[in-house]
């Protein structure tokens, strides 16, 4: 899935039949198959470009694929989905048509996706399927894989997910039950995110710890930066007092979601 | 079962989503987050959210 700004702002003239945006990656199926996926345009009225993919068995093999600009395509210059590029290793035929033309545009529906699959690879018991080195490039050639630094992908991962310890707050109720914080997000979210446990928390203040009974957060404000935040569920904190969220023994987080 | 709570705090506020009664996130009012467009499209299937306790 891709941002529709980073499609509009590409530099592919994606209204013109004569520009392209070409996508490249290595993959591998230990059954051998023809797959097919698609490109699929969002906005506007929603396009498709259904492509073949053949694969021998347990061969790494080189997928090149180029989209052409189309006069119908629309991708707004906003932060929400413009183009999901479908690599399915199965889709039965509530969702495919045999007639369904390859290599070129057409409206997206339903029910005609792409063409019907071979089902062989999802018959397969312990089937396998590897892919990398995935690129997406304007001009109508691949170019060799950009590599990036570990740092550089895992920044551009924050902007749709995050994990935080949250670490200084400060009991906020008179019931003692919850914690008042702020949340600083690493990088810029996508949007503002949604806020949640991946279990429950556990809290020192006044030098008790404690750990709510039920996970429960809720999240204020209207940046995808900062979030004021409301920790509750705890019991027997002093309100006023200081409050630290501590690594508990399953070291439970705060997540942070701002997904496609 | 999926239900969803309004809670607010100094005149904001959040949504609170529950599977089975099992807390699941706390959802901001962006219409570009993916799960405020699932809460709204809840919403337009007749559904209502439960205020907080």
């Amino acid at each position: 899935m891709l941002e529709a700004q980073d499609i509009a702002n590409s530099g592919w003239d994606y209204t013109n039949s004569n520009s392209y945006i070409t996508l490249s990656m290595w993959v591998r199926s230990s059954v051998a198959q023809t797959f097919y996926w698609i490109a699929h345009s969002l906005d506007g009225t929603a396009k498709r470009y259904p492509f073949a993919v053949t694969l021998a068995a347990n061969t790494w093999t080189k997928v090149e694929q180029s989209f052409p600009g189309n006069a119908s395509l629309t991708f707004d210059d906003n932060n929400e989905e413009g183009l999901r590029l479908d690599c399915g290793l199965y889709w039965g035929t509530t969702f495919t048509t045999s007639s369904v033309p390859l290599d070129q545009w057409g409206t997206h529906t339903y029910s005609e996706r792409t063409r019907d699959f071979d089902a062989t690879w999802a018959n397969t018991t312990n089937a396998t399927f590897d892919m990398t080195g995935v690129q997406l490039e304007v001009g109508s050639k691949a170019t060799p894989f950009e590599h990036e630094s570990y740092g550089q992908t895992l920044a551009k991962c924050q902007r749709y997910y995050q994990e935080t310890i949250f670490t200084n707050g400060q009991a906020g109720n008179s019931a003692g039950t919850n914690v008042y914080g702020n949340l600083h997000t690493i990088v810029s979210m996508r949007a503002m995110p949604t806020v949640a446990l991946n279990g429950p928390l556990e809290v020192n203040s006044s030098g008790v710890n404690t750990t709510q009974s039920t996970m429960n957060i809720a999240s204020y404000g209207t940046s995808s930066v900062n979030r004021f935040i409301i920790i509750s569920n705890f019991s027997g904190l002093t309100s006023g007092k200081g409050a630290c969220i501590r690594f508990n023994a399953n070291q439970n987080l705060i997540t942070l979601s701002a997904e496609l | 079962m999926i239900t969803y709570v309004l809670n607010s705090f100094e005149n904001q506020q959040c949504i609170q989503k529950y599977i089975d009664n099992q807390f699941k996130g706390a959802i901001p009012s962006d219409p570009t987050n993916t799960d405020y467009q699932e809460y709204l499209e809840w919403l337009a299937e007749g559904n209502e959210p439960l205020p907080a306790d």
